[in-house]
């Protein structure tokens, strides 16, 4: 997340710094991982119960695609696109989430 | 509470035995009704004692409720068939998802006054209203809280949850729900419907701001929507009245078909849903009630009791054996069946441009144009506070000046006329002139909660929040404080888990709330005579800031010693961008000013004439005595003597102690109590409110040093910005944690705070050489 200090601006055009490039190929990785603009497929949960089930309320159930759209100034927390709408949600949750990256 | 358990019987499962209005003699009415005349000692009551459940979900068998005789203005209907005449109007609860314009249909229908806002979980009261039905029956209606799920995980959720399935106990099942669904966010919205539909209560779905979806190029087609979920769709644009006429005929009809269709489960899971509900036959809702149970984590689980534990937990195992997860299969079967639906009827422009509200976030929660922003409308909104308002202040001190002395000629001189000029006047007078003030914080507050901008502020604030342990959503309630503690307080109710909401609650009424603006401002006036506007605004928002980072070291504090937990969770929607609309920041505004007048009418008013009495009574016997030696004689002057060997040490005199002690009924009292006292003191002489600031410096001690030296006034400040003087709050602490021991304790330490801050700045500044 620190990469989001510096580097790109806003807007439309704001692309993921920062984070190796051969991290982000990985096929499975978290939502953590992804960066800006970034597009996944969920794939699994690694969380309590609980939060799983409310993740998958809110409609990230698996094989649901989500965006990256930007990380908080301070890097935490991350807000998403999904079925539609928008959540923030921590990095420390975000990184339970396990994605399959969409190129 | 109304439950009216022996009257659900395992032949008619859909059949509601609740009050509905018998209002039409077909049919399914006269068998509804015969369901419900004789309640039947039948078996389905059993299970419930051998399944011990959960105090509140234990329906307690209360007899069948006397059909009440209908008033003679309620509309007739032809009703001579049926031995059950209309028993009650027809009550009718909306639910929805937080941000689904619940609250602005709820005002649009009941015309009542109340809050619309924009971050989820505004409504956490109980809101209830009236409004009548296309035959001019009357029904009543209840904005339930938001809730994303029946799986209920927070407070506010708990209670829509509990409502809707009949464990609530002072609010009966409703007879038919208003589901409110965002036409913006269909997918998600309808996951709750899911829910709702296996209540077999009957439902209607309210489409609301369908105008916004059509700008964002989004069609639904209701019809579809309707044929496929199995209940009628409206389409509704609250504001303007749009659908209401249709809703009304709906919800008026005689008979209030319930929902035939739900979300189909996997067989295992349909099984065993069966057969738990059948042991839940008591309740009013064993097919929805079952569901829940039957996905509950483990967690969950922990408070119900061993018994029912026992069988959900072999109920889940065998699901696991088949290859089911509990927690988990109602979820994918839910979606998987809401998904199709909305492919099917909801038409979407191709990928979706960058709209409004994208692009204002984009500099909004940039890095360094958010901070700037937040800052910006942080010190916009004190600068206001102090520039635009100062004009209805004059206004207001002026009109008391002038009816002050146009009283002192028209009254008789006596003590009749001192009650009037020096109690009523100088006390409610000086309080009310800061009514501008609380009006534009208000409108401030109002414009960020309407907007969206509360969430992105959070958003902004989390990770400093969860430094000290809280997180974004604590971040609300400590900014509605500002305006008042009280709903700050209440606002904590959308906060999950338990000690976060404690610690929030605790330190919530260190932010400098409105009533501690009169002292604030009557304190600089003293200490900054003739000093340029901005350099007060800095000193007042100096001690914002001392409140606000008090209270983030005592939530550390707590997190680390008392209520140490986990860092929360932060699962937060970020809706979008809307515009305040004007009625609803004016209805805000009225209500926030209705409160205070009241106060000042009621509390400040009895306070003002109480404290006029104790500082004039009883009188010296010597009849040359001096204004001063009069209020040390009085009652006031006693009491503040003997709490001066306490608050000298901070600086205070006898005086300030009157003040002191006033305050604990409401902060603003000081204002009034010094007004008072200086009055008296100077009895004849005129006395108003402006010049209250100037009387107060010309104060001297018994050794003719002043005795409001800067140090004396900022220790003054210091002490109100920490100090719980605020019986109302206490009494709401008490209702939110259910006992008087954390108003206590927060009484305690915030008194200790507030003393040792104030005793620092005055023998730390001596020690330095300041006065």
């Amino acid at each position: 997340m620190q990469a989001f200090w510096f580097a790109h601006g806003c807007g439309a055009g704001a692309r993921g710094a920062g984070f190796g490039r051969a991290d982000r190929r990985m096929s499975a990785q978290t939502l953590a991982g992804l960066g800006v603009g970034a597009r996944g497929k969920i794939i699994g949960f690694s969380l309590t119960p609980e939060l799983k089930q409310r993740l998958m309320e809110l409609g990230l159930t698996k094989g649901t695609e989500c965006r990256v759209l930007r990380f908080a100034p301070l890097g935490d927390p991350v807000e998403i696109l999904v079925r539609e709408y928008h959540l923030s949600l921590r990095i420390s949750e975000a990184k339970g989430i396990l994605v399959q990256e969409l190129v | 509470m109304t439950q009216r358990p022996a009257l659900m019987t395992p032949s008619s499962p859909n059949s509601r035995p609740s009050s509905l209005p018998a209002l039409g003699p077909d049919g399914p009415a006269k068998e509804r009704i015969r369901v419900m005349l004789p309640p039947k000692p039948d078996t389905a009551q059993q299970p419930t004692e051998k399944l011990a459940l959960p105090i509140n979900l234990t329906p307690t068998p209360t007899p069948t409720p006397m059909p009440e005789p209908i008033a003679a203005s309620a509309p007739q209907h032809p009703v001579t068939e049926l031995p059950i005449k209309t028993p009650h109007a027809r009550r009718i609860a909306i639910a929805g998802n937080p941000n689904s314009g619940k609250s602005t249909l709820f005002n649009a229908l009941t015309g009542m006054r109340q809050k619309v806002g924009n971050y989820p979980g505004v409504t956490v009261e109980k809101k209830e209203g009236v409004f009548h039905g296309s035959h001019g029956e009357q029904m009543s209606l209840l904005d339930l809280p938001g809730c994303y799920s029946l799986q209920a995980r927070s407070p506010d959720e708990a209670v829509s949850r509990d409502v809707l399935l009949g464990r609530q106990a002072d609010t009966p099942p409703p007879d038919a729900i208003l589901a409110v669904v965002d036409a913006t966010n269909l997918e998600r919205n309808l996951y709750l419907v899911s829910q709702l539909l296996e209540l077999k209560i009957p439902l209607i779905l309210g489409l609301s701001m369908v105008d916004l979806a059509e700008k964002a190029g989004i069609g639904i087609d209701c019809k579809a929507l309707s044929e496929s979920l199995g209940v009628p769709v409206l389409p509704l644009v609250a504001a303007t009245g749009v659908g209401l006429v249709e809703l009304k005929q709906w919800l008026s009809q005689a008979q209030l078909p319930v929902p035939a269709t739900t979300a189909p489960f996997p067989e295992v899971l349909q099984l065993e849903i069966q057969q738990l509900s059948a042991l839940l036959q008591t309740h009013s809702a064993p097919i929805a009630e079952a569901t829940l149970l039957l996905s509950l984590a483990p967690q969950d689980l922990v408070p119900f009791s061993s018994e029912l534990k026992l069988t959900v937990e072999a109920a889940q195992s065998r699901m696991e054996a088949s290859g089911l997860d509990p927690i988990s299969a109602t979820v994918e079967a839910r979606y998987e069946w809401i998904g199709p639906i909305c492919a099917l009827t909801v038409r979407k422009p191709g990928e979706p441009a960058l709209n409004f509200s994208d692009r204002l976030d984009s500099v909004l929660t940039h890095r360094l144009w958010g901070w700037l922003a937040f800052l910006g409308a942080m010190a916009f909104m004190f600068f206001s506070i102090f520039i635009l308002a100062k004009i209805p202040m004059d206004w207001i001190s002026g009109a008391q000046e002038t009816l002050g002395n146009w009283l002192q000629t028209q009254l008789p001189e006596g003590d009749f006329r001192s009650l009037i000029v020096d109690g009523v006047l100088a006390g409610v007078a000086g309080v009310v002139v800061f009514l501008p003030q609380i009006l534009i914080l208000t409108l401030f507050l109002g414009i960020l909660e309407d907007s969206g901008y509360m969430a992105r502020a959070a958003f902004l604030m989390d990770r400093l929040m969860s430094k000290v342990g809280l997180h974004g959503k604590s971040f609300i309630p400590m900014l509605s404080s500002f305006a008042c503690a009280i709903p700050g307080i209440m606002a904590t109710r959308t906060i999950e888990q338990r000690k976060d909401r404690l610690v929030t609650i605790l330190v919530s009424p260190l932010m400098s709330c409105s009533a501690r603006l009169p002292v604030y401002t009557l304190l600089i006036a003293v200490l900054l005579p003739e000093v340029a506007s901005w350099k007060k605004s800095l000193i007042m928002l100096s001690m914002y800031v001392i409140g606000i980072v008090a209270a983030f070291l005592m939530a550390w504090l707590f997190k680390k010693t008392l209520l140490r937990g986990e860092t929360p969770t932060l699962l937060m929607e970020m809706p979008p961008y809307r515009k305040p609309s004007v009625r609803g920041l004016l209805l805000r505004m009225q209500e926030r000013a209705m409160v205070f007048l009241k106060r000042a009418g009621t509390v400040i008013l009895a306070l003002s004439v109480l404290l006029w009495a104790l500082t004039k009574y009883p009188q010296p016997p010597n009849p040359e005595a001096t204004g001063s030696e009069k209020i040390a004689y009085s009652v006031a002057g006693r009491m503040g003597k003997a709490i001066e060997p306490v608050i000298a040490p901070l600086g205070f005199d006898w005086k300030i102690g009157i003040g002191l002690i006033g305050s604990f009924a409401a902060r603003e009292v000081f204002v009034s109590t010094m007004g008072i006292v200086y009055s008296v003191e100077n009895e004849g002489s005129k006395e108003r409110i402006s010049a209250l600031s100037d009387t107060m410096r010309q104060q001297q001690r018994p050794d003719g040093t002043p005795v409001y030296t800067p140090l004396t006034a900022t220790a003054l400040m210091v002490f109100y910005v920490l100090a719980m003087q605020c019986f109302s709050t206490l009494a709401v602490v008490r209702r939110e944690t259910n006992s008087w021991r954390w108003p206590a304790f927060q009484f305690a330490y915030m008194s200790l705070l507030a003393y040792s801050a104030s005793l620092l700045i005055a023998q730390g500044g001596r020690l330095l050489g300041w006065h």
